[in-house]
């Protein structure tokens, strides 16, 4: 059909027409066009019919203005004011969808806190350790090592530490020390116990050598005790608080339990379990009062954007 | 008073200068318009909102063309127009674009006969049906090209695009009219019709 000419240069010559026909080719690719026009009818005839619905196209008519189009002060007044409604519109909304991610992100953050409440034990402890006792401290049982930070008034009865007062309690989830951290062979542990700081005072210290260092004194010790007096094989570890600071203690359960004073450095290389903080009621209190003020704060954004969308509509 | 005294007094804010600008270009605003929303009341909003944008946003004229500053902001608002129909159908596109158009009402000529008046007429609404076959980007190309005859270069200025772009649309609307028209063969009056020679 197109002779010698290979498809690709047809449909090359073809793309070319249109700009041929207002005559802006570039010389050489015009020559080209023409020197394909000469032998090949089928672009010969596009061409045609291209020219000719261009003609028809410029011999259009011009339609006559149905009004004038001069514009008025009150015309531009009204315009403005569609333009603030819009802005303001766009601002409302935006500002909806953004309270609408605080309040689901603070949501969130309740349900995941108060939501394993269910499972958790309660313990007096930010942050509680509990671990094997190395093998060189255990004298014929093993030992579990719990490791209380700021935790003075369950161990401690000495003045300085009861002025840090903690209101969060801990809870040493067991299940999921099991499964999160398999404790190697207890003969591999490396020994942890370390020396008491500066800080034990000396009644920690005292209690440390102590055969029933975790004294009677306070119910609440007992119950602790109680909690994690676990299999041979448990180890359990709690991560800190937010408001956890300050030293932490190390209460060795079994027959004989060991308390020791300690910084809260992280233990390195320490397999820890999971951790769940309950809060306390006033801060539950504040946290209700914060997402109640924030879905009102929701609802008064989209109505105000419904409002000001309607009015947008509407003008 | 010459075109950049008028628009200098739009800056400061005075309406009666800037209308006379309008008059200058109302015609040509109004029949792009039209061309490309195919509708006249809708090309009468288009235009109407395109002078009150231009007025608010004439202290951002940097200069060059007006008509081509004027005509961008013209098509923008036929942009607007065309995504209301879309957001608000009161009948489907595709009926828009087969149906009858609106009577036109060019201006008349003289010299031109009832007849000749009623084929033009004729030839124009089929015409009207086959640019709203193509798309808007095209549609706009052709009109700005073949009715209002703007150079190339104009185009690309009007519609913020390539010279290489500006080309290949213009090639592509054009054949696409070309085929639309061939096929309308018996409706087209017989001295418009497309020939094969």
């Amino acid at each position: 059909m197109f002779g010698h000419l290979s498809q690709s240069e047809h449909q090359r010559i073809e793309k070319m027409l249109s700009v041929y026909l207002d005559g802006e080719l570039p010389r050489k690719e015009k020559t080209r066009v023409e020197e394909h026009l000469a032998h090949c009818a089928v672009c010969a005839q596009n061409l045609h019919t291209l020219r000719q619905t261009v003609t028809l196209l410029r011999e259009l008519p011009p339609l006559a203005v149905p009004r004038s189009f001069a514009i008025r002060p009150a015309q531009v007044a009204q315009r403005s004011g569609v333009l603030q409604v819009r802005q303001t519109h766009g601002y409302l909304r935006a500002a909806t969808v953004l309270a609408t991610i605080l309040f689901a992100v603070v949501l969130a953050g309740d349900v995941f806190l108060t939501g394993l409440a269910p499972y958790l034990a309660p313990a007096r402890a930010p942050e509680v350790v509990v671990r094997e006792a190395p093998v060189e401290e255990a004298v014929v049982e093993k030992e579990v090592v719990v490791t209380v930070e700021v935790e003075k008034e369950v161990i401690v009865e000495k003045p300085v530490v009861e002025t840090v007062v903690v209101e969060k309690e801990v809870v040493v989830e067991k299940e999921a020390a099991y499964e999160a951290t398999p404790s190697p062979a207890p003969a591999e542990k490396k020994p942890e116990m370390r020396a008491p700081q500066p800080l034990a005072t000396p009644a920690v210290q005292g209690k440390e050598s102590a055969s029933s260092a975790v004294t009677p004194a306070t119910p609440e010790t007992e119950a602790l005790v109680e909690a994690y007096r676990a299999p041979d094989e448990e180890r359990v570890e709690a991560t800190p608080s937010p408001a956890g600071a300050g030293m932490e203690a190390k209460i060795a359960f079994t027959p004989t339990a060991v308390v020791e004073a300690l910084p809260a450095t992280p233990i390195p290389h320490e397999p820890t379990a999971r951790v769940a903080v309950r809060l306390g009621k006033p801060e539950l209190v504040l946290l209700r009062v914060v997402e109640a003020g924030l879905l009102l704060l929701v609802v008064a954004l989209a109505i105000a954007t419904l409002v000001a969308r309607r009015r947008q509509s509407t003008r | 008073m010459d075109e950049q005294a008028l628009i200098d007094a739009a800056r400061r804010g005075d309406v009666g200068s800037f209308n006379q600008l309008v008059l200058s270009y109302q015609s040509m605003a109004y029949n792009v318009a039209y061309r490309i929303l195919g509708d006249r009341d809708a090309a009468a909003d288009a235009t109407q909102e395109a002078f009150l944008s231009a007025f608010q946003a004439i202290g951002k004229f940097r200069g060059g063309s007006f008509k081509a500053w004027v005509l961008r902001i013209v098509t923008n608002a036929c942009y607007d127009q065309l995504r209301l129909k879309q957001r608000r159908p009161t009948a489907s596109l595709d009926v828009l674009l087969v149906s009858e158009p609106a009577p036109i009402r060019p201006l008349t000529d003289p010299d031109e006969s009832p007849e000749e008046h009623a084929l033009r007429q004729e030839l124009s609404k089929v015409i009207q049906v086959g640019i709203g076959t193509l798309p808007t980007e095209q549609r706009i190309t052709l009109i700005l090209s073949d009715i209002q005859g703007f150079s190339y270069q104009e185009i690309a200025a009007i519609s913020g695009v390539s010279l290489g772009t500006v080309k290949s649309r213009l090639s592509r609307a054009r054949g696409k009219l070309r085929d639309f028209l061939m096929e309308q063969g018996e409706l087209l009056p017989s001295q418009y019709r497309l020939k094969i020679e």
